[in-house]
């Protein structure tokens, strides 16, 4: 494939794949060159002609390539090319025209105008499955499929320093580690790292606190992305001004309306001045952060570089070096660590390596597992829709058969009949289509609602080309499958028999019998559904079941970050504290206040690796390692944390007073266990820390995650320039904001309180992916159910009206009413049992793929599949107890006379 | 070749007809098998890849035309681009189609307005 095709041409190459193999290999070079041509063309004639285009292309690809299928299957055409010798089956064959097509699609769509209600209920059926897709496609193409907004996104690597023995942590890169790999490897040709920032925006109109990047000046080289505006900054910065800004093209458009006399002007940033140098193209979205709206030099000093190999806070995106794969990369990089580990033994854990990943993988892994899991089921709808639609074209051709017969028995060929069958179904999946657009568009903006804090990136979201190209191929694909079944049924109709007996339309045995089938794939789909939603659901109640530790109730927090400017030294970063801290407790419904450094649920983590005094890990054992946070007094109550032990800090543990920690309950329990705490110490490296209590442990990432030991030192001794401010109220907490944040700015009018959130939504967002996947397979599954359903009832419709013959000289003969709805109700439930049967035979066997998703339940958790059964069972009861009572009023008399 | 087998192949079907008629003066590759029978059939006659490839397909199978080598007078061609020209069997079977035409065109009663209608009605 040559790399500078356009998209749509490689588009183009990969539905191809509708075309059987012998015609794909051989010709699959000069289709793609002659659609590259056409499509070129178009472009250059403009949109209609490219819409036109497209428009042929799909029915083109769509109808030969299943046609050409279809003759491989039904066995008139070779799976391979056959020698010129063997020409026996020589029939009248050639490629489907345009022409014909269009004169079938309108005597379809005249036949569908007078069954309204038919094309109606078949229509809406497809447009709900179309629909769905359209929209979960949208999503997963723009997160998924779609490369970076990068130059040759494909050689973007990213490294990870990788600790196995510490629960697999997938680590950041240390300034040091940045150089290293820079300057001593090869198998890059660029490597810039970046660290996310927060900056607070002064000057003109309210403070604002501003999400950026520092970023080293090989940033934008590497990505490959140049300014739509201005300039990007690069080396220069290194020992010169440093003090220049990129924006981003939103915050350009937000801050200064898009005008281009922004650039040269200069942004009030932490109290320092920053140069505008360039605006980022509107499309561009930083690495590591999307929602960066700022970018500054990141200058490493020399102090910096000369930190540990293990002081990781930078993330690195490097880009291959021309003719270099991910494979020689991860060779040279494995080679590397190993050769660090052998000059420096003590530095690193020996199961110490380093990781490369693609970017494009990196970015997506994430929502990779529950995207997948919710395309799958949006298929299995679309599936079970075309199903109930088959299964509706089916009776009609059943009506039809004798008709067709006589079509042709006038000399009509099989092939112009099954054209004319084809089409019905592909004018309903266009029909489903439109449908299924508005309908997807809807559900697409609902999707971006309910997941716009939990998947990143969602809100960029829309329906481009590629998703109505999708849509048109799947529903084109949809109406092949669903007139493909009664097609299938002409092709074996015996013209002179169905002409000869007269019987009625619904006397079709294998149509019923396909539609038998049908019935009980859609059950063992629905059933597949409806276990998935149901496990998710049972994770979800076991989940807000768990308790994070502390009591979440009635909990404020924002986020406050000191400048250095004003505040440029510990002393004066804790006297603000010490200040902050009564005024808060002295605002009105607040009962208690304190800060921390990290908090729980907030995205963001701190680390690091420490000694137990009097602690020796064995000799494959990691050290102790477990998350940091600084904390100030009145913490512990304000988070409502339980002390366990010992006492929490006090204003009296101060920069003079000897270093204290409190520790939580996990540590306690894993070095010193059966043994009293208070008193033990602790290391960081800096002289011994005495541990004055102990708390409880409080769930840090979400409540499913693996629990890290803890320690909190006081902001009195280890001062922080950025810290959440946690109050607790016992009112409504975000009733409380604005009261807060005149408190801070009573004391300085230039700082921006910013992350205003409540603890319980904290909480509540970190388990809004898990939502999402719940409340759209519970979606998928209740459509499925429904359809199922409605499959059923149809089908049972259709039997109890065979045998109204056979039913009315049962009633003639004494049988009861309860007889009659028992004879109806076996005969559904036995196609019911099957399809349960064969569904719970299937989910169990594939919901292993549901495991990354689950807490707390087994993938095959059985009291989840009895509740599914039953509800399965008692849906298709109700479905089949319609016909059933129909049954019992069947008039003898009159059905004896009908025949 | 027998004419009875020739007669199962016929009545050919247009689209066939019209590739087969435009490689009969020289060998071709796909695009100018589509720029000639759209350009022949005064764009009446439209080929989409599909459709075109899924005949030649066909064609190839059935021994009406087959592939040759590139021509000399292309020159520097791209090498993705397969020629194909016709057979002896696709000759004889074109001569056929055309005479089997000349022989329905030649019914008086075409020629009084009664062409037309949809033969698949």
């Amino acid at each position: 494939m040559s790399p500078r095709e356009p998209f749509a041409v490689r588009v183009y190459r990969f539905v191809l794949g509708v075309f059987p193999g012998r015609i794909r290999h051989i010709h699959g070079d000069e289709m793609a060159a002659m659609f590259h041509a056409s499509w070129t063309d178009a472009r250059r004639s403009g949109a209609g002609a490219t819409l036109r285009l497209l428009f042929r292309t799909v029915f083109d690809v769509a109808l030969n390539g299943s046609a050409a299928r279809l003759g491989v299957i039904l066995g008139l055409d070779p799976a391979e090319p056959r020698s010129p010798s063997s020409r026996s089956t020589a029939r009248r064959r050639g490629g489907m025209g345009m022409e014909t097509v269009l004169r079938n699609l309108k005597h379809a769509i005249r036949g569908f105008a007078h069954r309204p209600g038919f094309a109606l209920v078949a229509v809406l059926t497809l447009g709900l499955g179309i629909g769905g897709n359209t929209a979960i496609f949208s999503i997963v193409s723009a997160l998924l499929l779609k490369p970076l907004p990068y130059r040759d996104p494909s050689a973007l690597v990213t490294l990870n320093h990788y600790y196995p023995s510490l629960d697999g942590l997938e680590a950041s890169i240390s300034a040091r580690g940045f150089r290293d790999y820079k300057t001593r490897t090869h198998a890059f040709s660029s490597v810039a790292v970046e660290t996310g920032r927060a900056l607070n925006l002064t000057g003109e109109g309210d403070p604002e606190r501003i999400n950026a990047a520092s970023a080293s000046p090989d940033y934008f080289r590497t990505l490959g992305v140049a300014p739509a505006l201005g300039r990007a900054y690069g080396k220069e910065v290194e020992g010169g001004d440093a003090h220049v800004v990129v924006l981003s093209h939103g915050f350009w458009a937000r801050r200064f309306g898009s005008d281009p006399d922004a650039l040269g002007r200069t942004l009030n940033l932490d109290g320092d001045p920053y140069t505008i140098i360039g605006v980022m193209p509107e499309t561009f979205r930083d690495v590591f952060n999307r929602q960066a709206q700022l970018w500054v030099p990141l200058v490493l000093t020399e102090a910096q570089y000369s930190r540990g190999y293990t002081n990781e806070y930078l993330s690195l995106v490097a880009r291959l070096a021309p003719d270099t794969g991910i494979g020689a990369a991860r060779t040279e990089m494995a080679a590397f660590a190993d050769q660090l580990k052998t000059d420096h033994p003590d530095w690193f854990p020996p199961d110490w390596s380093i990781h490369v990943t693609s970017l494009q993988e990196r970015a997506t892994e994430s929502v990779r597992p529950a995207l997948m899991i919710l395309l799958g089921a949006v298929l299995v709808v679309l599936l079970i829709a075309c199903a109930n639609v088959a299964s509706l074209l089916l009776t009609r051709a059943s009506g039809q058969r004798r008709q067709i017969a006589v079509r042709m028995a006038m000399g009509a060929g099989r092939s112009q009949v099954v054209g004319r069958l084809l089409s019905e179904g592909v004018v309903l999946g266009l029909a489903g289509a439109a449908v299924g657009l508005v309908l997807g568009t809807w559900g697409l903006v609902g999707l971006k609602a309910l997941a716009s804090r939990s998947v990143p990136g969602i809100a960029d979201v829309s329906m481009d080309r590629g998703v109505l190209l999708f849509t048109l191929l799947v529903s084109v694909g949809t109406g092949v499958f669903v007139g493909l079944m009664p097609a299938i049924g002409t092709w074996r109709t015996n013209v002179s028999s169905a002409l000869r007996d007269g019987t009625r339309a619904g006397e079709d045995r294998s149509g019923l019998r396909l539609r038998r089938v049908f019935v009980v794939a859609q059950l063992a789909l629905s059933l597949a559904l409806l276990a998935g939603a149901g496990l998710l659901l049972r994770s979800m109640a076991r989940l807000q079941a768990v308790s994070p530790g502390f009591d979440a109730k009635g909990v404020e927090t924002f986020y406050l970050s000191l400048p250095s400017n004003s505040y440029p030294d510990e002393a004066s970063q804790r006297r603000f504290y010490d200040e902050l801290l009564p005024a808060l407790r002295s605002v009105r419904g607040v009962t208690a206040a304190g800060l921390e450094s990290v908090l729980p649920f907030s995205g963001g983590w701190s680390t690091s690796t420490f000694t137990v005094v009097g602690y020796e890990p064995g000799p494959k054992e990691p050290g102790p390692w477990g998350d940091i946070r600084i904390v100030s007094p009145g913490f512990q109550e304000a988070l409502g944390l339980p002390l366990l032990k010992g006492r929490f800090f006090t204003d009296a543990d101060g920069p003079e007073t000897p270093q204290v920690a409190v520790v939580d309950q996990d540590l306690v329990r894993r070095y010193w266990p059966k043994q009293d705490p208070i008193g033990k110490q602790i290391s960081f490296g800096d002289g011994p820390i005495e541990v004055i209590g102990v708390v409880g442990h409080a769930a840090h990432e979400g409540l499913d995650a693996d629990p890290r030991v803890q320690v909190y030192g006081s902001y009195r001794q280890f001062p922080r320039a950025g810290m959440f401010v946690v109050s607790r109220t016992s009112g409504r907490p975000d009733a409380l904001a604005p009261a807060l944040r005149a408190a801070v700015q009573t004391l300085d009018p230039n700082l921006p309180i910013a992350r205003v959130s409540s603890m319980e939504h904290l909480i509540a967002d970190s388990m809004g992916d898990r939502r999402l996947s719940l409340v759209l397979l519970a979606v998928f599954a209740a459509v499925a159910l429904a359809l199922a359903s409605t499959g059923v009832y149809s089908v049972m419709a259709q039997m109890v009206g065979q045998r109204t013959r056979e039913l009315g000289v049962r009633i003639a003969m004494g049988a009861d009413r309860g007889a009659v709805i028992s004879l109806v109700l076996r005969q559904g439930m036995g196609l019911v049992t099957v399809g349960t049967a064969l569904g719970l035979a299937g989910s169990l066997a594939v919901s292993r793929v549901l495991e990354s998703q689950l807490f707390g339940v087994t993938p095959t958790d059985p009291a989840t599949y009895s509740l599914v059964v039953v509800v399965l069972l008692v849906s298709a009861a109700l479905a089949i107890l319609v016909p059933a009572l129909r049954a019992t009023r069947v008039d003898p008399v009159q059905a004896l006379r009908q025949e | 070749m027998t004419d009875t087998e020739l007669s199962r192949y016929l009545p050919l079907n247009p689209r066939v007809f019209a590739i087969v008629a435009a490689l009969l003066k020289a060998p071709a590759h796909g695009y100018r098998i589509k720029q000639a029978v759209e350009e022949r059939s005064g764009g009446a006659v439209t080929l989409d890849p599909g459709s075109l490839y899924r005949t030649i397909a066909k064609l190839l199978d059935d021994g009406i035309v087959e592939e040759v080598a590139t021509p000399a007078e292309e020159g520097e061609s791209d090498p993705r681009r397969r020629y194909y020209g016709v057979t002896t069997f696709g000759r004889a079977l074109a001569a056929a189609e055309a005479s089997r035409l000349r022989n329905l065109l030649a019914q008086p009663e075409l020629h009084a307005g009664w062409v037309g209608g949809d033969s698949s009605e």
